[in-house]
């Protein structure tokens, strides 16, 4: 026995030393130079708009992030690219198997959900694996107010109270478990969103499993309803950055990073964990309306099922956590792989594959995708970020 | 003594049985430094985690006229009674001058806070050189200098001050040492110094107390503790 450990162990720690010596050598014969490379050809971009990177560093930057010329140079092409989607999307559509409207519609609700997550979790560093309760309280408000109300309430009134709701069951969430430390609270959301999926799943006056298809769809127009989903959502990452990069988000990285200190500096980290539960609550809410508006259908299986709360997780993760606009580039790297990239093959299979994705990066890029590209492009004349 | 601002009476601390703090009655008056000496494990620190309300107590502390038993940590800190700890608490990640403005994050007197930083980079240069290095990354004396001037970015009137020397070379002792008594000079800040390093709290204290297995055994002016037998022998070393 002992000796079939031993074996094993001696198998294993060579398998591992290779494998290290391999990832040594493509780091050096291939990604480095591969990068040199692209360092060379982007200089230039990078230096040519450096004068308008220098007038938005002026007038906005303070507020929401300095950029270097290239960093710019990306924002704006990617901005650009988001709010004309719903013109060239159809065209380029048929290449990755059509549909890409749709998907781009269902990334920007993802990319919402992400990015509520990690302005609490991703911040604070308390991580929470109960978000889609939050979401979920939002579209089950909206399905009960159609279904037992009045079916003809507009969206004004079903959102604003749902996206309370939301903000109400983030409360009951955070005002007990904040005070909680380490692993504590994110069993506590754990357990919170097991909760809310029995209780949705047990009672058929709250839909039971097939839950409600009563709400309706926003449209079936695929550019109208794309658009319903974008434009909130860059405004979601336009507020969320604002306040990451104010002394609030400064405030929540320093709970992170050592929460006696932020005590002994004369502040209250409990008081802001809550605030940033809350300020994750409403754009979680938000998502959770749109999310009716684009399936019109509300259930456990779309809403609350832990999964979602973890996808969330895994979306911030590969764009990197704690950056916002990172966890907003990793849903639509995440939804265009599982939609466009992998269509062809069985959810199952799809998910194999974006798990082994997640595992990669959780692996070799720590810090998220996203937030590595950025701090390289801002590095490629060789200045730190 | 009339003008005491901070003043401590019959200060008990338990750890579940074990007795750490034995009606300890200190107090110090406005302006100036005032040194606790004392062995490893004597209470120094229970003392001003006590006075900082992080642990229960039995007694009381008075701060400029206020008991503080039922005032919050954080108010503390507001209302200028400053603890810098042994452990030095900071963030690591964040650089120096970040570090910096989580000292003063609570105050809206931004010409204040702006006067404040200037002040705390005059004092130590070493960070004013450092201001965008990552706290981490920093020596063991410039994170001690990060701690105090982070402290002081909190506009402290009475600074407590835990080990401030612990573990730094001789030369950054120096240093530190020197920044404390400009303090004293220039803003006539009260300080409450808690260390092992005898010699140092012996330069540069106005009074001390020499504190042994939670109890006071001696309290007495500067002079007085640099002419007493039994502390030169036990803790200042043959000069």
């Amino acid at each position: 026995m002992i000796s079939t450990i031993l074996l094993l162990g001696t198998v294993c720690s060579t398998v591992t030393g290779r494998l290290g010596r391999v990832a040594g050598t493509l780091r050096r014969q291939v990604l480095w130079p591969v990068g040199r490379t692209l360092e060379r050809l982007l200089a230039p971009i990078d230096r040519v708009l450096d004068p308008v990177a220098d007038g938005y560093n002026r007038s906005l930057g303070p507020y929401f992030g300095e950029m270097s010329g290239l960093q710019f140079g990306v924002i704006a092409v990617s901005v650009a690219g988001l709010l004309t989607a719903g013109y060239w999307a159809p065209m380029v559509g048929p290449l990755l198997g059509g549909g890409l409207l749709r998907t781009l519609a269902l990334a920007s609700i993802w990319a919402i959900f992400a990015m509520s997550w990690d302005i609490q979790s991703g911040y604070t560093g308390y991580i929470s694996f109960g978000h889609s309760a939050l979401s979920g309280a939002a579209g089950y408000t909206t399905a009960l107010l159609i279904v037992h109300v009045d079916p003809t309430l507009s969206i004004w009134v079903t959102g604003s109270v749902s996206v309370l709701a939301a903000l109400v069951v983030g409360l009951l969430i955070a005002l007990p478990t904040l005070r909680l430390e380490g692993p504590y609270f994110s069993l506590i959301t754990f357990v919170a969103v097991l909760l809310f999926y029995r209780l949705t799943t047990a009672f058929s006056s709250l839909g039971g499993i097939p839950g409600f298809g009563q709400p309706d769809v926003f449209t079936w127009d695929p550019m109208l309803r794309y658009y319903y989903m974008a434009i909130p959502m860059l405004l979601i990452a336009l507020a969320l950055t604002f306040m990451a990069r104010s002394n609030l988000g400064m405030i929540l990285i320093a709970i992170r990073e050592n929460e006696p200190a932020v005590s002994a500096a004369g502040l209250n980290p409990t008081k802001f964990k809550l605030w940033s539960f809350m300020l994750s609550s409403v754009p979680m809410g938000i998502g959770g309306v749109l999310l009716v508006g684009f399936t019109g259908n509300v259930d456990p299986s779309t809403f609350v099922v832990v999964d979602n709360s973890i996808e969330m997780i895994a979306i911030a993760v590969i764009g990197g956590m704690s950056s916002i606009l990172g966890p907003l580039g990793g849903a639509f790297l995440f939804e265009v792989l599982n939609h466009q990239v992998l269509h062809g093959y069985s959810t199952p299979v799809r998910y194999l594959f974006l798990w082994l994705i997640v595992l990669f990066v959780l692996v070799f890029a720590r810090d998220g995708l996203f937030r590595a590209i950025w701090h390289r492009l801002g590095a490629v004349r060789g200045e730190s970020e | 003594m009339t003008d005491a601002i901070l003043e401590i009476d019959d200060l008990d601390v338990y750890y579940g049985k074990s007795h750490a703090l034995k009606g300890v009655s200190l107090s110090i008056g406005e302006g100036e430094i005032y040194g606790v000496i004392g062995p490893n494990g004597a209470g120094k620190t229970t003392m001003l985690n006590a006075i900082a309300g992080f642990v229960d107590y039995d007694g009381t502390v008075r701060y400029d006229g206020t008991d503080l038993a039922a005032v919050r940590p954080q108010r503390i800190v507001r209302d200028g009674l400053v603890y810098c700890t042994e452990d030095r608490d900071l963030f690591p990640y964040f650089s120096v001058h970040e570090n910096l403005l989580m000292g003063a994050q609570f105050r809206d007197d931004r010409d204040g806070v702006r006067a404040d930083l200037d002040m705390v980079y005059e004092l130590f240069p070493r960070l004013d050189e450092r201001r965008e290095q990552e706290a981490e990354t920093m020596s063991g004396g410039e994170q001690q200098m990060l701690a105090v001037g982070r402290a002081l970015m909190s506009g402290p009137d009475v600074l407590m001050l835990d080990e401030p020397t612990l573990g730094l070379a001789p030369v950054i002792i120096q240093d530190i040492g020197a920044a404390l008594e400009t303090l004293q000079a220039q803003t006539g800040l009260t300080i409450l110094l808690a260390e092992q390093n005898a010699t140092f709290a012996l330069t540069h204290a106005d009074r001390l107390s020499l504190i042994e297995t939670g109890e006071i055994e001696l309290s007495g002016t500067h002079g007085e503790f640099h002419d007493n037998e039994y502390v030169r022998e036990a803790y200042v070393g043959v000069h």
